[in-house]
């Protein structure tokens, strides 16, 4: 007996401490604490835009359930009340007041900004042309839709500004307000002042949209329904999804268990002794990782779960295996090569060097280390040795051993069946999408395509990134870059772009502009002969003549000065300025030859980032990282075994069962899910971890009759069932990462012990 | 006593208006049944006036309506140019000063400022009372003046078919601020089942008259 009292105080002021670290930790569900860093400072601009800029404040809401005047009705009532809202910077739902407030900022700035406005367009021929171009529209049946600024704008330079902006579809108008296509659903867009990454003010922000629709859906009487988008709402969505089904899954495989084990031994201490091992192993890695890394991710939590599996195991070990002196002293030895060969495959987690799977290494080391000692030390005083009567219910198990040898063909074959398999759909053995290890639910991001789509906003799969030394110096870049995606737009090879220098043009293009309009005597005496032939009046076009004359007088444009539109909101996102330079990003939309667009960009300065290749290829270099990092654990296995055991059929047959069962279980992951992700590859580390124990129970020496020959098989398939379920509840996970961990841990849990039986055993 | 007398011419402007808006839908149920007996064709001409320009402009062409919902105008001088919406789907086509054709396909609500005014008479064709309300307040205008004479001879002999005691005017005033601010009214007139001129009453006096003669 160790410890004693003593023990169990400094266990008790252990649980204390973790507790209180673990309640103090915030959980984030970031999905880049699990990706590798950005390779290029193009790409680190760009990452950091979308983990606090403008794109990531955006929520899409869209409203359906109802006909379409109720609709625009709710969408006007929400947008007012989110508008009043000091948690929103800007709030659109496609209203006459929103476009007018747009059109109002361009019509202002419309002549340093139309590409058009040249010492030529100023002259008499040039106003010659611009007026036969009015009169002809006057007289046509667009007449409606040129009068109402034809007085002010006359060279209609606020239809070539939409035209070099207008390669964006725009979204369809239904009573006023944005809906889709269908013109069922009706759309709103809404910024908020928090950046996305911060989900505690995302969260407020969700609720404030929830309750504001709420209430306007209680005002106009309907069920109309809601439905909120983007990366804030999303992050919020899933750390939600994550927790719930951590807490409900968590809870339902410790009430699963313990009804398992009560049932199998009839004995209350038990479930009372394996909380002890399991609570405080789980809650000691969770420490573990808040004091290191400041916060724990919502995915390692899930994995959290997954402890109770591994750590109810010793508890059950010591209390099932122990019957005497000589059967103790083998107890003690399984146990402690079983953590440090867990403790290996966990180990290989960390040796990837990514933080994500550092902080779940972590996790498990510190849990199951923990859990062990908690078995040694603790457990003996709190449980006595179940009495002889304990096993005459369980004689049926002392078959199993002897039934496993009779399968060694069976196992063989079906490992010999795995490979060949898994060789077979080698070429597409791996899924390294984004979308496959996201934490999000699949429909979440389809919500959002659809919305994104029918607003008509760039797809963000392809990015143009210019950088700068200063922020004039790059909009002059991505200035000089036009011409080259006009042509490509000509050529078909993109449907369009949006390049910030179209609302900001650079210094020198805005002064060569300013330049080019003429003061008004000038002005006055080339109009009057410009119209000298024409149907127009010239007395009707005064506001014409006061503004350029205000275009000569214009500030300079600044980001600033579509500030509270849609248009700066569009902005915002696609300029970011650091204290040691800038970068702008030019938006593509319907990119259909990614080749060509490489080659017009060759040479310029530019560097076109490819989101989902880049972000596929640093997962793929992610997970063979990960996947030699296993081997490597691998390898530590068959060491640390050799020199415990020094005994090389004894390792050589525990390590071959271990590897058949990892065999076995990737095989029947790829049969299911069709290919395998990254958490796939963490997950069958954790089957390793769990399978080495197995093995070891029924691989070293025991003794062949009497109560042994009962308590150690009984007790590995005590510990497997109550694996298999704690794993097979989180495959019920709706969220992607806890289904798929959950999934192939309770393949594993199988697999490991049938190889177990079938293969480590001594014959 | 006073009170019933109130309440008694109350109740009979409220049947008058009551029966203005079934004589509006009756008239325009007659219209619409004259437009499914076949394609109709008729050749117009069009009048602007507006205080951008120093005279008023004319166009002529044809039009082409077929039941239930496709509109056609074709301009065939001064520039050609053609107008067609069926549906939701208007298409404009053009040609522009260097003599290319241009072609733009549009959802007719992403133009509010043009497809309310192009309904006005594609609705009433069809007889479509639903569509025409969308947009537009309708009444049948009792004491309704003939228009002025215009300059143009075709329009004028048009006009002349309006002198006739049964010829009929109904007004249309749209519901949205926005539309109002460009255009106060549309008046259709006509005599029969024909529409013989639309008008629409702009801001800042301006106006636009579509004078419509039915192909024989």
């Amino acid at each position: 007996m160790k410890g004693g009292p003593r023990a169990a105080w400094l266990w008790l002021a252990l649980a204390a401490a973790s507790a209180w670290i673990v309640t103090r930790a915030t959980i984030v569900t970031d999905i880049t604490a699990f990706l590798p860093g950005p390779a290029t400072p193009a790409q680190a601009h760009l990452a950091q835009q979308l983990r606090d800029g403008a794109a990531s404040r955006v929520a899409l809401i869209g409203i359906d359930g109802a006909g379409s005047e109720t609709l625009a009705r709710l969408s006007h009532a929400l947008a007012a009340r989110l508008a009043g809202d000091p948690r929103f910077a800007w709030v659109a739902n496609g209203s006459a007041a929103d476009l007018a407030a747009e059109r109002e900022r361009l019509l202002a700035l419309r002549y340093l900004l139309s590409p058009r406005v040249d010492a030529e367009r100023f002259s008499e021929a040039g106003l010659r042309a611009a007026a036969a171009e009015l009169e002809a529209l006057l007289r046509s049946s667009a007449a409606p839709l040129v009068k109402p600024l034809a007085a002010r704008d006359f060279t209609g330079e606020l239809l070539a500004i939409a035209g070099e902006l207008g390669s964006r579809r725009s979204p369809a108008t239904l009573h006023d307000a944005w809906f889709d296509s269908t013109g069922r659903t009706a759309i709103l867009l809404a910024t908020t002042r928090a950046p996305g990454f911060d989900v505690d003010a995302q969260a407020g922000a969700r609720a404030a949209i929830e309750a504001a629709f709420a209430a306007a859906a209680q005002d106009h009487g309907t069920g109309a329904e809601l439905t909120v988008t983007g990366p804030g709402m999303f992050a919020v969505q899933s750390r939600a999804a994550i927790q719930r089904d951590a807490e409900r899954l968590a809870l339902a495989a410790a009430l699963l268990v313990a009804a398992l084990l009560y049932f199998a031994l009839r004995s209350g201490r038990l479930l009372l002794g394996a909380a002890a091992p399991v609570g405080l192993g789980v809650l000691a890695g969770l420490a573990a990782v808040a004091a290191t890394f400041g916060t724990i991710h919502g995915i390692t939590l899930g994995f959290g779960i997954t402890l109770i599996g591994e750590a109810v195991d010793y508890a059950i070990y010591v209390q099932v295996q122990r019957r005497g002196t000589d059967a103790d002293r083998r107890l003690w030895r399984a146990l402690w090569l079983a953590t440090l060969t867990s403790g290996a495959s966990f180990f290989a987690m960390m040796l990837s060097g990514f933080q994500g799977l550092v902080q779940l290494g972590l996790l498990s080391i510190v849990g199951i280390a923990v859990a062990a000692a908690v078995a040694r030390t603790l457990l003996p005083d709190l449980l006595p040795p179940l009495g002889a009567g304990a096993f005459t219910r369980l004689r049926w198990v002392e078959r199993v051993p002897a039934f496993g040898l009779r399968l060694r063909g069976v196992a063989w074959l079906l490992t010999a069946l795995a490979l060949a398999f898994l060789a077979h759909r080698a070429p597409a053995l791996w899924n390294d999408e984004l979308a496959a290890i996201s934490p999000l639910a699949r429909e979440a991001g389809e919500a959002d395509a659809r919305l994104r789509d029918a607003l008509g906003m760039p797809d963000l799969r392809y990015v143009i990134a210019v950088e700068g030394a200063t922020l004039d110096d790059a909009l002059a870049r991505a200035e000089s870059l036009q011409p080259r995606l006009t042509e490509l737009v000509a050529r078909h090879a993109i449907a369009g772009f949006a390049s910030p220098a179209q609302l900001v043009p650079s210094r020198a293009r805005q002064a060569q502009r300013r330049a080019a309009l003429p003061d008004e005597a000038a002005l006055r005496a080339d109009f009057a002969r410009a119209l000298q032939d024409t149907a127009l009046r010239a007395a009707a076009f005064e506001p014409f003549i006061a503004d350029v004359q205000a275009g000569r007088r214009l500030p300079w444009i600044t980001p600033q000065a579509y500030r509270g539109t849609g248009l700066g909101e569009r902005l915002a996102g696609q300029i970011r300025e650091t204290a040691d330079g800038a970068a702008v990003f030019v938006t593509l939309a319907g990119v259909t030859d990614a080749r060509a667009l490489h080659g017009a960009l060759h040479d310029s300065g530019a560097v076109l980032l490819d989101l989902k290749g880049d972000i596929e290829a640093l997962i793929a270099q992610y997970r063979g990282r990960a996947a030699a990092a296993a081997l490597a654990g691998g390898a530590l296995i068959v060491a640390l075994l050799l020199v415990q055991l020094r005994d090389v059929r004894t390792m050589a047959r525990i390590v071959l069962a271990l590897a058949a069962a990892v065999a076995i279980t990737a095989a029947a992951l790829v049969a299911i899910e069709g290919q395998l992700t990254l958490f796939h590859l963490v997950a069958l580390l954790l089957v390793a971890g769990i399978g080495s124990n197995y093995a070891l129970f029924f691989g070293l020496p025991r003794a062949s009759g009497g109560e042994e020959a009962v308590a150690v098989p009984a007790s590995v398939l005590l510990c497997m069932a109550s694996t298999l379920l704690a794993f097979a509840l989180l495959a019920t996970s709706s969220t992607p990462v806890l289904h798929m961990i959950g999934l192939a841990g309770a393949l594993g849990a199988v697999s490991s012990l049938f190889t177990a039986i079938a293969l480590a055993q001594p014959r | 006593m006073k009170r019933t007398l109130c309440s008694l011419l109350a109740s009979v402007a409220i049947a008058t208006a009551h029966a203005a808006e079934r004589d509006a839908q009756a008239l325009l149920a007659a219209i619409g049944e004259a437009s499914r007996a076949g394609e109709r064709q008729a050749s117009f001409v069009e009048i602007k006036t507006s205080a951008l320009l120093t005279t008023p402009v004319e166009s002529s062409g044809t039009l082409r309506f077929r039941a239930p919902d496709l509109l056609e105008k074709a301009t065939a001088a001064p520039r050609r140019e053609r107008v067609t919406i069926e549906g939701e789907r208007l298409t404009i086509e053009g040609i522009d000063g260097s003599g290319e054709i241009r072609r733009r396909t549009l959802r007719a609500s992403e133009v509010p400022q043009l497809a309310p005014l192009i309904e006005s008479l594609r609705a009433t064709l069809a007889g479509d009372v639903a569509a025409l309300q969308r947009h537009y307040e309708i009444a049948l205008v009792a004491d309704r003046k003939p228009p002025d004479l215009p300059a143009n001879d075709a329009a004028r002999r048009i006009a002349r078919t309006l002198a006739d005691p049964a010829a009929w005017l109904l007004r249309l005033t749209p519901h949205d601020v926005a539309l109002r601010a460009s255009v106060k009214q549309v008046l259709l007139h006509g005599a029969g089942r024909d529409i013989a001129l639309v008008e629409f009453i702009e801001a800042a006096g301006d106006r636009t008259q579509l004078w419509i003669a039915p192909a024989r």
